[in-house]
């Protein structure tokens, strides 16, 4: 009979702690190696785009979904996954991760996608969409907002 | 019944609506398509993947439009397109039709355009000259609120100023008036129907940049404004309401119209003094066509549905050497007029340079297409990304140029519009069928445009430098129903009464005999205002 109140014994506390090595393990090679999260999408999106305009995260729910998991998973292990995560777009150029053809591609999908708003034939995002965020000298159209200055340079 | 009835609910059906309403005269105004929420408009317009004209507006299936997508991609759309080549300008059928989605420039014909004949040897001669047209040009302008530099010449006398102060032009205009100057262009402030102050109980514009396909506040005029001070004046409007036949009585005037409802019923409304016909240069001649089971009226003459024209426009876009900053305030707010009155008319088109302030929207698409449009590929290049594209990026828009050059086509009785009667629409009605060319005369002008607009491309160190060789439609439908004072040649007469139906007017710009080279807007509001006047007082003698 056990006492729940007294210190486990040695034997018994090697025993805990295989077990919980045992089921974590597993747990931590998933991370490294299964599908990639939305969280880990909107790091990458962040370090790709230099954090230059606010993304929603319901936007890019939607531009992750339509890329190749497979390519996607593939550049996320090289940035997002890797010892040391980029933390700029030139930090991913110098790590050599756009050497690999498929890494360069998806990239470049995934700048369209932000700087569009476009999937396809859908709109995710117009008014967000980083072609018009990045400008800084005119809002998106019909904004309501407007630019009533329009008669001098910005 | 009403007095009066009105076929079509936009700018003209609306003018002469009201004018009719305020003095009393009970209206009936009949649009084929339905009311919009300009809110929801807006919200349609975000969300759609093209941003194009058509793209904040329904196409029902009782009162489809045309759409600037399926233009010249043959069997598509709701024109049968005969060639031998696409009728390239659209409208909208719902209530307050396609002022939705105008630019809002006003400028005015010069008076050299109504004696073409005479005075070049082409096209004809008008019923009717500036002068008899001048005053109601100020009366539109009053009515419409036209912003405008009194102080300019634009090559058309005033016997009045501008009811607001121009629109301030853009720095973009700035630029290129800098440029223009140095091969002896002049850069004008554009009239336009857009607030530069509180007017009418609208707010001034604001610069939402996005007049077309829709201005979010309504600083720019539409025809929505006339329609609901109609409505206060006691005039019925009926949406959805598609005009099928004009009804004549057996001593051959205009007893009424039927219309067809979207679930395919007919309705008959009678219109005791007299029928107008608002329903632009497409609709109103298919509708006069098709009349009477395909008999036609007001058509001894054979010129219904004949002489369709357009302002072929020559686009050219290009990246010019320092920044001018496109996409800010109205779209277009100057333009070159000079090049309106050229001495080589006659052998060639003249033509008004636009200057736009919205960077290559019109030929590319909205900024976001330059990176997800499937034909022009993105922006982004391989290897590309973080801070630098969007540096690139800015840069590139910042220097984004756009010049669009109206032509006058010349008048051409083949260039022609009748009613499809073996291609229906979902309620049964024939849609239209058109046989269009641009014409040697248009091209001529086009190439010329072209050569002024490499001019002043070189004179702003531009690259990137594009010229279209296409004829894009400038939205602007004339002809078909033109006035003259011979009923064997014209549809017409003067005042916008059909020859052969003395209680039957059209208004509109399918009136127009030629069409010079301003946008048409204007005019046909102060044609509009006329036969309303014309209307209002010889009503009691009508039918």
């Amino acid at each position: 009979m056990t006492n729940s109140g007294s210190r486990p014994s040695r034997r018994e506390f090697l025993v805990a702690a295989s077990a919980v090595l045992t089921a974590s393990w597993p747990t931590i090679a998933f991370a490294q190696t299964g599908p990639v999260t939305l969280d880990e999408f909107m790091d990458l999106s962040r370090v790709l785009t230099d954090d230059v305009a606010n993304l929603r995260d319901n936007v890019g729910a939607q531009y992750q979904a339509a890329l190749d998991p497979a390519a996607l998973l593939q550049l996320v292990q090289a940035t997002i996954r890797a010892p040391r995560p980029p933390q700029t777009f030139n930090d991913v150029v110098r790590a050599g991760v756009l050497t690999n053809a498929t890494n360069a591609a998806t990239v470049q999908q995934i700048l369209t996608y932000w700087y569009s708003g476009l999937v396809g034939n859908h709109t995710a995002d117009y008014l967000g969409a980083l072609a018009w965020a990045t400008l800084g000298f005119a809002v998106p159209a019909s904004t309501k907002i407007g630019f009533p200055n329009w008669e001098r340079r910005p | 019944m009403s007095d009066v009835v009105i076929v079509g609910s936009g700018v003209a059906g609306a003018l002469v609506g009201f004018t009719l309403a305020r003095a009393g005269v009970s209206v009936t105004i009949l649009e084929a398509g339905p009311r919009i929420n300009r809110d929801d408009a807006v919200n349609v317009f975000r969300a759609a993947s093209a941003k194009v004209p058509e793209s904040p507006y329904p196409n029902t299936a009782w009162a489809p439009r045309p759409s600037v997508l399926e233009i010249g991609i043959p069997g598509s759309g709701y024109f049968v397109q005969d060639g031998p080549e696409p009728f390239g300008s659209t409208y909208e059928r719902i209530v307050g039709g396609t002022t939705w989605h105008w630019l809002g420039s006003c400028p005015r014909l010069l008076p050299s355009d109504f004696q073409m004949r005479t005075l070049f040897g082409v096209g004809v001669d008008w019923p009717i000259r500036y002068a008899d047209l001048e005053p109601w040009y100020v009366q539109a302008e009053r009515a419409m609120g036209v912003s405008g530099d009194s102080t300019q010449d634009q090559g058309s006398p005033r016997s009045a100023g501008f009811p607001m102060p121009r629109v301030p032009p853009s720095f973009l205009d700035s630029v290129v008036r800098t440029a223009a100057a140095r091969i002896g262009l002049q850069v004008l402030s554009t009239p336009q129907a857009r607030n530069t102050e509180t007017f009418n109980d609208r707010h001034k514009c604001v610069g939402n940049s996005n007049c077309i396909p829709i201005c979010p506040i309504g600083a720019k005029y539409d025809a929505l404004i006339h329609l609901d001070l109609a409505q206060q004046a006691g005039a019925q409007v009926i949406p959805n309401a598609v005009v099928r036949d004009i009804v004549l009585s057996p001593n051959g005037t205009a007893a009424g119209v039927v219309y067809r409802r979207p679930d395919g019923s007919d309705v008959t409304v009678l219109a005791g003094k007299a029928l107008v016909l608002a329903a632009n240069a497409i609709e109103t001649p298919k509708l006069l066509l098709m009349s009477r089971g395909g008999l036609g009226v007001a058509n001894a003459s054979d010129q219904v549905g004949r002489n369709l024209m357009d302002h072929p426009i020559q686009l050219s876009w290009a990246l010019s050497g320092t920044p001018v900053f496109p996409q800010r305030g109205p779209l277009s707010t100057s333009g070159i007029e000079s090049t309106r009155a050229a001495t080589t008319r006659g052998q060639l088109s003249a033509f008004r340079i636009e200057v736009a302030n919205d960077g290559w929207r019109f030929p590319i698409g909205d900024p976001t297409f330059e990176f997800g449009h499937e034909a022009a590929g993105t922006f982004v290049r391989l290897g590309e990304g973080g801070a630098a594209l969007a540096a690139r990026w800015r840069d590139h828009v910042s220097r984004e140029l756009r010049f669009a050059s109206l032509t006058e086509q010349l008048p051409n009785p083949a260039n022609r519009v009748t009613p499809a009667f073996d291609h229906v629409d979902a309620i049964g009605l024939p849609r239209p069928r058109i046989s269009f060319t641009v014409g040697r005369y248009s091209r001529d002008g086009m190439a010329a445009a072209r050569t002024m607009h490499e001019r002043l491309f070189t004179e702003l160190v531009a690259t990137e430098r594009n010229h279209s060789d296409i004829a894009f439609g400038a939205g602007h439908l004339m002809g078909t129903t033109v006035m003259g004072a011979d009923p064997a040649r014209s549809v017409v007469d003067g005042e916008g009464r059909a020859h052969g139906v003395r209680n039957l007017f059209v208004v509109g710009s399918s009136v127009f005999p030629t069409v010079g080279t301003a946008n048409p807007t204007l005019t046909l509001a102060a044609l509009a205002l006329r036969t309303a006047d014309v209307l209002r007082r010889t009503l009691t003698q009508l039918p």
